[in-house]
């Protein structure tokens, strides 16, 4: 086989995921445009959802939306129960309703915000399945989908399951498929791009004298 | 599969790319191929006395085969045609088995295998 020439941004593509993986593991909080906030877990998607919040339910969204998916992720989270826990999410609010808004006018700054919440979820999905456009019929919630793999398998409760990063949750439902069936094909999220990018280069010529 | 100590930016250890032409002929197209490999067997032939004693045996390489999984683009290319062609390491192939397309964000992966062709296409 001849020798490849180096396929630019393989290298950093692989690292990002990797960083990505392992990092997931060492528990730190992330940061939302300096924010601090936790890592999203399904706990947090089944709050989002409730509240139909559009950065996963789809749609437009505005100040109020982000300072609401902000509040969700936040350590400093809780159900607003009682006095003292509207007075914490208050202090929240007015803590971060300028410092979530980068930008040189109100909408550069909500869309920055917007975005920094998007690449957040992304990145937390890195080792999703991508899907492939086509829903599938349900006939339970995902949830129970994954405490069932990952809590059935290793022997984790409910509130363990939900509680769990999703970029720790993806890999271990990953590494369960593979146990089961080696045979499954996976997909990394960033160098699986780069390559197909330079492969698509070098199919070009080809193609350009098909059309 | 090994774990290579350095990856320096080309495609991970196992994986390789592959210009397969379609069977009718034309332009190849080239496809990431991981988890490439072929087997390499003989085949023996194997000779008893009356006795049913081992008498001799003769052997024979057989076909090289091998198996692969290719990446592809869904919105560039389709997934290769049964009796596509590719060389690799001197040796001609041709696809003897292509499985269904596993897909995700526009890219798709597919599991194929493939025989040593004895007489190469012209």
């Amino acid at each position: 086989m001849p020798l490849l020439p180096p396929i630019e941004g393989m290298a950093d593509a692989v690292n990002k995921e990797r960083v990505i993986r392992d990092r997931s593991f060492l528990g730190f909080n992330e940061r939302i445009n300096g924010i601090e906030v936790k890592p999203l877990t399904s706990r947090h998607i089944l709050h989002l959802d409730e509240i139909e919040s559009p950065f996963t339910m789809g749609g437009d969204f505005d100040a109020f939306d982000v300072i609401s998916f902000l509040w969700i992720v936040s350590p400093k989270f809780r159900p607003l129960n009682r006095f003292s826990d509207a007075w914490t999410h208050y202090r929240f609010v007015r803590s971060v309703s300028k410092s979530a808004f980068k930008g040189e006018t109100p909408e550069d700054a909500l869309e920055n915000a917007g975005q920094a919440i998007r690449d957040y979820i992304g990145e937390s999905f890195t080792d999703g399945s991508g899907g492939n456009g086509e829903r599938s019929i349900s006939y339970f919630s995902w949830l129970a989908g994954s405490v069932a793999i990952v809590g059935g398998h290793f022997g984790w409760s409910e509130d363990t399951v939900l509680d769990l990063p999703i970029k720790r949750l993806l890999q271990y439902t990953r590494a369960i498929n593979i146990i089961k069936n080696p045979e499954a094909k996976l997909f990394n999220k960033y160098s699986d791009q780069v390559r197909q990018d330079f492969i698509n280069n070098l199919n070009a010529p080809a193609n350009e004298r098909r059309n | 599969m090994s774990t290579p100590i350095v990856n320096d930016g080309t495609l991970q250890f196992g994986s390789r790319v592959l210009a397969i032409t379609p069977p009718a002929g034309g332009s190849p197209v080239s496809f990431i191929a991981d988890d490439y490999s072929v087997n390499s067997a003989g085949a023996v032939t194997k000779a008893y006395d009356e006795d049913n004693a081992p008498r001799g045996s003769v052997m024979t390489r057989e076909f090289k085969e091998g198996s692969a999984t290719l990446q592809f683009q869904t919105s560039a290319a389709s997934a290769p045609a049964l009796g596509s062609t590719f060389t690799e390491d001197a040796v001609t192939y041709y696809l003897t088995s292509v499985g269904d397309a596993r897909v995700a964000n526009g890219l798709g992966k597919i599991s194929v295998q493939f025989l040593e062709r004895i007489i190469t296409p012209a």
